[in-house]
């Protein structure tokens, strides 16, 4: 089974060569595929010095085009699962085992590494806590579905959902919404418990002055994903 | 309205019509984004002639003042213009984005192929040694 790990990196050039390093001593059977999201820093530099794989996206797209750019890769190169993992370090490489298990196992199409089933490792702030709440809540209400985590971005899936992240993936603040989407092309998804680091090096994507946009672009989305109709995806 | 004003507004429009000819001309503009701009150009240009029909139509809908009626028309108009700009703007996001992706895809792929290229050439001359 050929597994590739999804890194978006924008401006990460302090922590690239420890994770790959990381990847390499912990998850040797992975291959992994770097999106440096047109950082303003020398990863681009690093990447090349050090011969990491890296995409370099000549435009800055934000997270969601460039997560959707790995999915992308994985469907060329004919990955049977494909695995988002933050390059700052928050995410460790230790659980990738389990995290894809279900997986592998047929039991599931998606997974989502959570925090928040064993309520171990960093939990984040409390603010930030409640607006996970929040969302959690606003997916069960118009799935159904029990998420702990509904914004980690530490996640994992089969071929099937690639082709719906490539076709179509949210630009920024994309895991809440992509959850339901899931949920409405009927994949199967599973939570996995895991602990998360607080990040090493760098920035949350969530800036100060952007929690109210961010609350109100997710929950919108979110309702407005139930109303999408059920499209086919086409291959390739 | 006098005659003064009247022929003032089609002298503007004749040459803001003819400006978005001339952008046609040099293929500077979309026909399909110039049309709006060319009928509403057309438009404003017959009510300046012949201001009996705004007076009528602001009599039959009930609005008092004609004036207020090309206000609000005009403010309609450039509400519908803005937000199909809006339409057009995010499909033209959606394809820089996928342009962005692919390019990059595809550079790795050429200086992955590249790379091959060099081994096996390196080979090539190793065997041609033995």
């Amino acid at each position: 089974m050929k597994k590739l790990l999804i890194i978006p990196a924008y401006n990460e050039a302090d922590s690239l060569v420890d994770l790959v390093a990381d990847i390499n001593k912990s998850a040797p059977d992975y291959d992994y595929i770097i999106i440096n999201d047109g950082s303003k820093d020398h990863t681009k530099e690093v990447c090349l010095e050090n011969g990491l794989n890296a995409l370099h996206l000549i435009n800055n797209l934000g997270i969601g085009g460039a997560v959707q750019t790995g999915y992308l890769y994985a469907i060329r190169n004919n990955y049977d699962i494909a695995i988002q993992i933050d390059g700052d370090g928050q995410h460790n490489p230790a659980y990738l085992d389990a995290l894809i298990q279900p997986i592998v196992e047929g039991k599931a199409d998606f997974t989502i590494g959570s925090r928040f089933i064993e309520k171990e490792g960093f939990q984040s702030s409390g603010l930030r806590r409640a607006g996970i709440l929040w969302l959690d809540a606003i997916l069960k209400r118009s799935t159904g579905l029990d998420i702990t985590d509904a914004t980690s971005g530490f996640r994992a899936c089969d071929q099937e959902v690639m082709h719906v992240f490539a076709s179509y993936y949210p630009k920024d603040y994309p895991e809440p919404e992509t959850i339901a989407d899931l949920y409405r092309h009927k994949f199967r998804i599973k939570e996995v418990p895991v602990i998360m680091r607080e990040r090493q090096i760098g920035v949350s994507s969530i800036r100060f002055f952007k929690p109210i946009y961010y609350m109100l672009k997710v929950t919108v989305s979110i309702l407005i994903s139930r109303l999408k109709r059920h499209k086919k995806v086409s291959e390739g | 309205m006098n005659l003064f004003t009247q022929i003032f507004v089609v002298l503007i429009v004749l040459a803001f019509l003819i400006y978005v000819v001339s952008k046609l001309r040099k293929e500077q503009i979309e026909f399909k984004y110039a049309l709006v701009w060319l009928i509403s150009g057309l438009i404003i240009m017959v009510l300046a002639i012949f201001p009996g029909i705004l007076a009528w139509m602001g009599s039959t809908i009930g609005v008092g003042l004609p004036v207020n009626l090309v206000f609000f028309l005009g403010i309609i108009l450039n509400l519908i213009i803005s937000f199909a700009l809006t339409v057009t703007y995010s499909n033209l996001k959606n394809m820089v984005y996928r342009v962005t992706q692919m390019t990059a895809i595809l550079d790795n792929e050429l200086s992955d192929k590249t790379n091959q290229g060099d081994e096996k050439k390196v080979t090539a001359k190793s065997n041609l040694k033995k």
